[in-house]
């Protein structure tokens, strides 16, 4: 193997190792969340410096490459991408983390289980999750043919939101009492939404590394 | 033995032969000075021969020399550089120039005596030039034509193709090319094969011997039919067959060492020449 | 414009450019890169006939230059190398003053006038950006320039007798880093005016300057395309594998 490929080789295995790290986050956060697991939920929040070094490593790294190999075509597109999967793979472990923070400060944990399950928490949860580590085989596998399922599912993310919301407005007309908690849980609702878009994100450039079509911004995703 | 304590011996055998051949050649040159500068002087140098060459100078010989010289250049020189021009720069590599090469090769091996011989049949009596400057300049020049020749091919092959291309690049034809490029930086080595061409020519005695070489002749030439006393020849006559060797001795002594002289000034000249001209065009 | 259609060539035996057809635009900078002996300067050499030079050769196809193919019966070769210049990889400046070196195009091309000389040096020493370094010095032998200066001498010398295309063949690869981006400054300018078509070993000076990339491979011409597509994301695998260096 070629010097530059073991480098990059190097670079590949880093994103690929915090890309587990914040997707055993994620399930970590998903765990307190509906158990209300407080113990659960201090770890996530501790381990979220060790995501954030994660990404200045690669950072830094990605620069030394850029300027050391001056990469063109296929590894410019490589190392350009993981340059920007690794601040988006941040922050999604911030999201992780603003949502184990919701769970230590066990202000809501009396808002009802069935709520949950009827705004379909877990469903979203599950989705990005799956979402996340789809995306991490796209790029190990180094094959784009998952990459509209996983952009689809961002769909589903996003109604799914939207009907959580509708769902809100009416239970806070109900119980008004409830107000700040539901607001909470809008906000941990609004995370995981937000982490289906980042995914999607994730999506795109690896698509642009491998195929490097450009898919941002552009109505015709397929 | 070791390998350093080999070594050193077989430096010092070839610092031994190399001081042997240096020696050799400071005792002949030694020993004709020793024995030939006593009769140098102003009469030497400007007086014909006389008492049956026992006496007097040998100004006629050293202007016949030069005669023939000149004359020599004057047709081994345009002949030679042309036909180097023509090998190296414009006939490329093929069989005939291959066959030109081998013969000019031949040519410069064969004996001058041949030259001799061949000078006589052809220019003193099929053209019927008689014994005289021409015949003598046109064997001389045949002579030396394969060492002009081929001093001028490697001349011209040292100067590289980057010239000439660049040239040829910016629309000059291949004359103007050779004209304004590649001959003004040949130019040095040139004169420098010219200036041993000379060398050689003025010591050269079996061409001249039926040619144009006057056994005994105090007038100075007035034209190219004329005969002439040369060096070469006249140092030969006065040490073999003069009326009185004996007394003759010295002068041939003298004789001797005023061609070395002529020798040495052009060889001097000639590296001279190619120092100077070599730093002014030198390629970087 | 430059044009080759269906070039195929031969040095002897060896089929040394394979079907050869593209196009390059007035104006534009076009870099061809491959592998030694890809047969990219042997390209570059037939639209100045240089190749002409070398014994045994043999071609086939039309070489189009402004609209003329320049391999016709009844070309002038020595009108043809005045309109289109070449640089060569070695700084090749004749043994002559500086002055002389720029003149020389137009003195073999039977110019006289002494105005008229002295005016087009300094306009081409100018136009070369070296006018200022040399301007009091014309006198003085070429070989006393650096060699980065010495290969602007000669990209003024060639620019003296106005040619409309520029062929470089490796014009920086015997400079340092500073000459050799003082020459990839000086290929930004001279596209304005003229047709500029570089040979390089350097492909990330292929990327700076030029507007199209050509990539030759044993005498193919891989891919020809925009030079940002070709470094970016380029259509074929050889290509790919030849600018990351994964070649071989």
């Amino acid at each position: 193997m070629k010097h530059t490929e073991k480098e990059l080789t190097g670079l590949k295995e880093q994103v690929g190792e915090m890309w587990r790290l914040v997707l055993s986050q994620l399930e970590k956060a998903k765990q307190a969340y509906l158990t209300g697991d407080i113990e659960l939920a201090r770890e996530v929040a501790s381990r979220e410096k060790r995501v954030n070094t994660f990404e200045l490593k690669i950072d830094s790294d990605c620069e030394n490459f850029i300027a050391l190999f001056a990469p063109v075509a296929v590894d410019l597109r490589l190392v350009l991408s993981l340059i920007k999967i690794s601040g988006t793979l941040e922050r999604i472990g911030d999201f992780a983390d603003g949502i184990a923070r919701h769970v230590i400060l066990d202000a809501c944990s009396q808002l009802a289980g069935a709520l949950k399950e009827e705004l379909g928490i877990e469903a979203m949860f599950d989705t990005v999750i799956s979402m996340l580590s789809d995306s991490f085989v796209t790029l190990e596998s180094e094959n784009t043919k998952l990459s509209g399922r996983i952009l689809r599912k961002d769909e589903e993310v996003d109604a799914l939101y939207r009907k959580a919301v509708g769902i809100l407005t009416g239970h806070i007309e109900k119980n008004p009492a409830q107000g700040y908690c539901i607001l909470e849980t809008l906000l941990v609702l609004r995370k995981l939404e937000r982490i289906g878009d980042h995914c999607s994100n994730i999506v795109e450039e690896i698509v642009f590394y491998i195929d490097a079509k450009i898919l941002k911004h552009s109505k015709n995703r397929e | 033995m070791s390998k350093h304590t080999g070594q050193n011996i077989a430096f010092w055998i070839f610092r031994l032969l190399g001081l042997i051949v240096v020696g050799i050649l400071l005792w002949i040159l030694g020993f004709i000075i020793w024995n030939g500068i006593g009769v140098i002087d102003w009469e030497f140098l400007t007086e014909a021969p006389t008492d049956g060459m026992t006496g007097g100078g040998i100004f006629p010989a050293i202007v016949g020399t030069c005669c023939l010289i000149l004359g020599s250049m004057i047709v081994a020189f345009p002949i030679g550089v042309m036909s180097a021009i023509y090998t190296t720069e414009y006939a490329g590599n093929g069989r005939v120039v291959r066959f030109i090469r081998i013969m000019t090769d031949n040519l410069g091996g064969i004996p001058s005596i041949i030259f001799g011989l061949f000078g006589m049949s052809l220019f003193v009596n099929t053209l019927g030039w008689g014994d005289s400057i021409l015949a003598g300049s046109f064997t001389l020049g045949l002579l030396v034509l394969p060492l002009v020749i081929r001093t001028t091919e490697e001349a011209l092959k040292a100067i590289p193709d980057s010239f000439r291309t660049g040239s040829l690049a910016l629309g000059a034809t291949k004359l103007q090319t050779i004209r304004r490029v590649v001959l003004p930086m040949a130019f040095p080595n040139i004169v420098t094969g010219l200036i041993l061409s000379i060398g050689r020519v003025s010591g050269e005695t079996a061409p001249i011997l039926f040619t144009v070489a006057a056994y005994f002749l105090p007038k100075l030439p007035t034209g190219i039919f004329d005969q002439v006393m040369a060096l070469p020849y006249h140092l030969y006559v006065i040490a073999t067959s003069g009326t009185d060797l004996e007394s003759a001795r010295p002068i041939a002594y003298g004789t001797a060492l005023v061609l070395i002289v002529i020798v040495l000034i052009m060889n001097i000249l000639a590296s001279i020449l190619r120092r100077y001209f070599g730093k002014k065009v030198k390629t970087n | 414009m430059i044009q080759s259609k269906n070039i195929d060539f031969y040095y002897s035996d060896f089929h040394a450019l394979k079907g050869i057809s593209m196009e390059m635009e007035a104006h534009t900078v076009t870099a061809f890169i491959g592998p030694s002996g890809c047969g990219k300067s042997t390209f570059l050499r037939l639209f100045n006939r240089m190749n002409d030079l070398i014994p045994g050769t043999r071609l086939t196809g039309e070489c189009i230059v402004d609209g003329r193919d320049i391999y016709a019966r009844g070309v002038n070769v020595d009108e043809l190398r005045k309109q289109v210049g070449m640089v060569f990889q070695k700084p090749n400046p004749f043994p002559k003053s500086i002055f002389e070196n720029v003149a020389y195009g137009l003195r073999v091309n039977g110019v006289g006038d002494r105005k008229f000389i002295e005016q087009r040096v300094e306009e081409s020493l100018a136009g070369a950006a070296l006018w200022n370094e040399v301007k009091d010095k014309l006198k003085k032998s070429a070989f006393e320039l650096s060699g980065g200066q010495q290969q602007r001498l000669c990209i003024a010398r060639a620019l003296a007798v106005k040619p409309s295309v520029l062929l470089m063949d490796e014009p920086a690869s015997a400079l340092d880093p500073i000459s050799t981006s003082k020459i990839e400054e000086l290929i930004h300018e001279l596209k304005k005016d003229y047709t500029i078509v570089i040979v390089t070993h350097n492909m990330q000076q292929a990327a700076r300057v030029s507007d199209k990339t050509g990539f030759f491979m044993l005498g193919d011409l891989v891919e020809f395309s925009d030079t940002k597509k070709m470094f970016l994301n380029p259509d074929k695998e050889q290509t790919q594998n030849y600018i990351t260096g994964r070649f071989g």
